[in-house]
């Protein structure tokens, strides 16, 4: 019984620590700071990623229909509906993604995105990637991802360039 | 108590490390760029309209042609009689160097004093949009009937132009 009850002391004042801690950014930082440096270090490495080529839908023609444009993560170009294809310059985006080596990571791409030029507007959608996640970044720490999506354009849009971006996230797993 | 105190302070440590651990994930973000080129609608005017002519119908049927380049023939019992003839003529533009397809029906109906009358179409024109514009023309065979009444028959009949 006794030592039941010095147990349970024992257990209640680190809870207590534990909460003082939790409660104090600043003793946290410090005890992380003097005991824990190195550990602390390993975790805080960062994951980065890079644009390295924009996404292009190179030339097309709207009609009296609309229609989609797609540029598919291995840079191939379709069309749907009323739009033409034009040819010229379509690439997929490509980006670069840097980390700790071995980590695996999950690249989140939007779900939608506008381009506007010439007064008109289109709207992109159905973003796809190549690799698909989870992503692991090898030993070198690095991995390149392709991605695509599909624009989708209304009626006799004005001639123009038509522009605009789009946010892709990367965590760590 | 001194020794209990360290215990108390490894431990406390080691929850504090986790409680920073879970809240450095790393994450990162980029704002990429997407870009289309639309390019100008495919647009289509007449430049002249397509003219038979003057014809002198008979007791015989016959036809009066036009052709692609404007030049004018007759057979069976009509007669060429002068007049105004061309080639119906149309201007096309759009984006440079991309290809075009033209859409004209198989005949159109001219009306006038007396009965209608039909007139076949041919036509040329489609391809490649050099520097962004193309010419082509519409011809026909209009067929005249037996003492086909006097006067001016006209019809109308829509061309439509369309990237392919």
């Amino acid at each position: 019984m006794t030592r039941t009850c010095a147990l349970f002391r024992r257990v209640y004042a680190v809870a207590l620590l534990a909460a003082a801690f939790v409660l104090s950014p600043s003793l946290v930082g410090g005890m992380v700071g003097h005991v824990l440096s190195g550990w602390g270090q390993a975790q805080a490495q960062s994951v980065n990623i890079t644009e390295r080529r924009e996404l292009n839908f190179g030339k097309v023609a709207t009609s009296s229909a609309p229609g989609t444009v797609t540029i598919s993560p291995s840079g191939g170009k379709s069309t749907t509906g009323g739009v033409i294809d034009l040819g010229k310059n379509h690439r997929e985006a490509r980006f670069r993604i840097t980390g700790p080596d071995d980590a695996t990571v999950i690249v989140t791409l939007p779900t939608t995105a506008t381009v506007t030029g010439g007064g008109g507007s289109g709207t992109l959608s159905n973003f796809v990637m190549d690799p698909p996640n989870p992503i692991n970044l090898g030993r070198r720490g690095r991995a390149n991802i392709t991605v695509g999506a599909t624009l989708n354009l209304g009626t006799n849009l004005p001639a123009a360039d038509y522009t605009g971006n789009f946010t892709v996230y990367v965590d760590i797993q | 108590m001194v020794i209990n105190m360290n215990k108390i302070g490894v431990l406390g440590a080691a929850v504090a490390a986790m409680l920073v651990a879970g809240q450095a994930q790393a994450a990162d973000s980029v704002n990429a760029g997407a870009s289309v080129e639309i390019a100008a609608p495919v647009s289509i005017t007449q430049d002249t309209a397509l003219a038979f002519g003057a014809i002198g119908p008979s007791l015989v049927a016959g036809t009066v042609t036009i052709a692609l380049g404007g030049g004018q023939s007759v057979t069976g019992g009509v007669s060429a009689l002068g007049g105004t003839t061309a080639a119906g003529a149309f201007s096309v533009t759009g984006a440079s160097g991309a290809t075009y397809g033209v859409t004209v029906p198989a005949s159109v109906s001219l009306t006038g004093p007396g009965a209608p009358m039909l007139a076949t179409l041919t036509h040329d024109g489609g391809g490649t949009l050099t520097g962004g514009t193309d010419t082509f023309n519409v011809g026909g065979t209009l067929a005249v009937g037996v003492s086909q009444a006097a006067g001016s028959y006209t019809g109308t009949y829509t061309v439509s132009v369309n990237y392919q």
